[in-house]
């Protein structure tokens, strides 16, 4: 990952010691070794890598959620306690993204659990955090988010990592842990659902028209 | 390509507008703060066996080990109804008052007009975010849980101690009234930290930095309190005179809010509507000024006694004779009036909960096993449920 704080045109940030330090860790083996060996710079190192990705993956999942910022800390605090554990280490990226799929699939239900509870008075935060402001796409694009916050977990996951992320279904199948088979017909499940779901939302049916694959 | 594939590129597309870089910084940050580089690798690997154990195989069971060892992380109830809060939601006290009860024993009030959400809970680690307005805050000491409250720009780290702090970010006004223990506060005109002690006043803005301590008069009637202890102007801002306001934070935060001079109050109180009056009094009693807000509920009884802000102002003055004079007896009346005028009202369940332990700590032991089996009729799933099932055996709770 770039970071513009590092760029030399960039104003001046607050000194950050770790910034400065340029890491010859080129590959993600010689990371995961920095990391295991206790390499100061390394954990910092490993979030400049794969933390916008990370985060990537968790809002590809989750959406806009106000706590996108500490999932994303918490996938990198459990990958630095678990680093040992990865045994490929050419694989790190699949692994943190394992981790971030997992992490957030949880927060989906402690989210389903909580939206259970009437919380009058959040009502009109919730499109503060929600949704983005141009209206005719952003209509459309509430109305995905609406539709999702509808699948139950595992479709939701299911279709966000084949839809929107465009992951193959090995690739899915290998980050949840399941068959090939069973992943394929998550998807299509996943996607009939979301269909259904969508097509009683007038600003998505016309997207909806032309069909298309799972 | 399919319309289907365009909506789903459409919404990649929204996120993707989202400036990430502010999120990633922040979190960059906090893991570098939580966690010194290189530290976990410099203890032999046997000096470790929690973590060993907890991580497992899987990627989902390193997260789950990880949580495990941090421990129960802290939860909270928002509100009247006790529902479950929701960690990163905003919280908007719109029309009245909204009481966060935490599981370490904490409370934290944000008042009507305050708009603030609890940013993360760990088990040993809290922090909640005030936007704007006025937050009252409770905090037990002796949990191991560092509490940090960032108001605007300011960052307060507490242990335990009580006390409320207000942010008007339009005026760039800051204050905080510490009661009880002490606070470090951080940002701005504090740099990397100012300790705090318990009675002091503090009242600051961000632009140009500056910032005042002062002792609040006990008295309303007293004269000013001398700044005890003044901030410096780091900016090279001159120490120029300070407005007269800035020498009794208390009242000048409650003059400029409510437009009104103190020595107006009560005639103020006496133009006011029902609502305003309302409005007076909590921001005298959150100022510390527990006489004008007697005044301003009073009348707001008086003059409008058929009012549902009467009833509110009722529960108001008992919950000021229960949390600040501590007058149990009194806070009893008071509630009990509330409830006598609106049974099924807002706040009636936190005025039962409230008159079974005022009548508790009353002495009137009859009295309090009464509340309590009223309060377990109307409220058996409510906050205060244990010590009333305490109470209504004749049990005496811890306290």
């Amino acid at each position: 990952m770039s970071s513009p704080s590092r760029s030399p045109s960039s104003p001046p940030a607050s000194p950050r010691p770790a910034d400065v330090v340029r890491l010859p860790l080129v590959t993600d083996a010689a990371l995961v070794a920095a990391l295991r060996a206790g390499r100061p710079e390394a954990p910092t190192a490993l979030f400049d890598r794969y933390g916008s990705w990370v985060r990537r993956v968790l809002l590809r999942i989750l959406g806009p959620d106000p706590e996108l910022a500490d999932l994303l800390h918490d996938v990198f605090v459990a990958a630095y306690e678990s680093i040992d554990r990865l045994e490929d280490p050419a694989r790190l990226r699949q692994w943190l993204t394992s981790i971030a799929v997992f992490s957030a699939r949880a927060r989906i239900r402690r989210r389903q659990r909580s939206r259970l509870l009437v919380f009058p008075w959040a009502d009109a935060e919730a499109e503060a955090v929600t949704g983005p402001a141009d209206a005719e796409m952003g209509e459309a694009v509430r109305c995905v988010y609406a539709v999702l916050d509808r699948l139950p977990e595992r479709d939701r996951t299911c279709f966000v990592l084949r839809f929107l992320m465009k992951m193959e279904i090995g690739e899915i199948a290998g980050l949840l842990e399941v068959s090939h088979a069973t992943a394929k017909r998550r998807v299509a499940a996943a996607r009939k659902r979301f269909d259904g779901l969508a097509a009683r939302q007038a600003a998505l049916r016309p997207w909806l028209e032309e069909g298309g694959e799972p | 390509m399919t319309s289907f594939d365009r909506l789903m590129q459409h919404v990649v597309a929204e996120q993707d507008a989202r400036d990430e870089r502010a999120e990633l910084d922040r979190v960059r940050d906090r893991l570098r703060e939580g966690r010194p580089a290189g530290r976990r690798r410099t203890r032999p690997r046997w000096q470790a066996p929690l973590v060993a154990a907890a991580v497992s195989a899987a990627a989902v069971t390193a997260v789950l080990g990880w949580r495990a060892l941090a421990g129960d992380p802290l939860t909270f109830r928002v509100g009247e109804s006790g529902a479950e809060g929701v960690v990163g939601q905003w919280i908007a006290a719109r029309s009245t008052d909204v009481a966060l009860r935490f599981s370490d024993g904490g409370e934290m009030t944000l008042l009507r007009g305050t708009r603030g959400r609890v940013v993360s809970l760990e088990a040993r680690r809290a922090e909640v975010l005030v936007e704007s307005g006025r937050l009252g805050a409770r905090i037990v000491p002796g949990t191991g849980v560092r509490w940090r409250v960032v108001v605007g720009p300011f960052d307060i780290a507490v242990t335990g101690t009580r006390f409320e702090v207000y942010w008007a970010p339009d005026e760039d006004d800051f204050e905080l009234v510490l009661h009880e223990g002490g606070v470090m506060i951080a940002g701005c005109a504090f740099g990397a930290g100012y300790p705090v002690r318990a009675g002091e006043t503090v009242r600051a803005s961000c632009a140009p930095h500056r910032f005042e301590v002062s002792r609040p008069p006990t008295d309303p009637s007293a004269a000013p309190a001398e700044p005890a202890r003044a901030g410096p102007a780091p900016e090279g801002e001159p120490e120029a005179a300070e407005p007269p306001a800035l020498a009794e934070p208390a009242r000048a935060a409650t003059a400029r809010a409510d437009g009104a001079s103190a020595e107006g109050f009560e005639a103020e109180c006496r133009r006011a509507g029902a609502a305003r009056l309302i409005q007076l009094g909590d921001t005298a009693r959150f100022g510390g000024r527990l006489d004008q807000a007697r005044h301003a509920y009073l009348t707001l009884r008086r003059r409008f006694p058929q009012r549902p802000e009467a009833a509110d102002a009722a529960f108001r003055l008992g919950r000021m004779e229960f949390d600040q004079r501590h007058a149990y007896a009194e806070a009893a009346s008071w509630l009990a009036a509330y409830l006598r005028e609106r049974p099924g009202g807002a706040l009636a369940q936190e005025a039962r909960g409230r008159l079974m332990e005022a009548l508790h700590r009353a002495g009137d032991r009859d009295g309090a096993r009464r509340a309590a089996g009223a309060y377990l009729a109307s409220h058996p799933g409510g906050p205060h449920a244990k010590l009333a099932a305490l109470l209504a055996q004749g049990e005496k709770p811890g306290e």
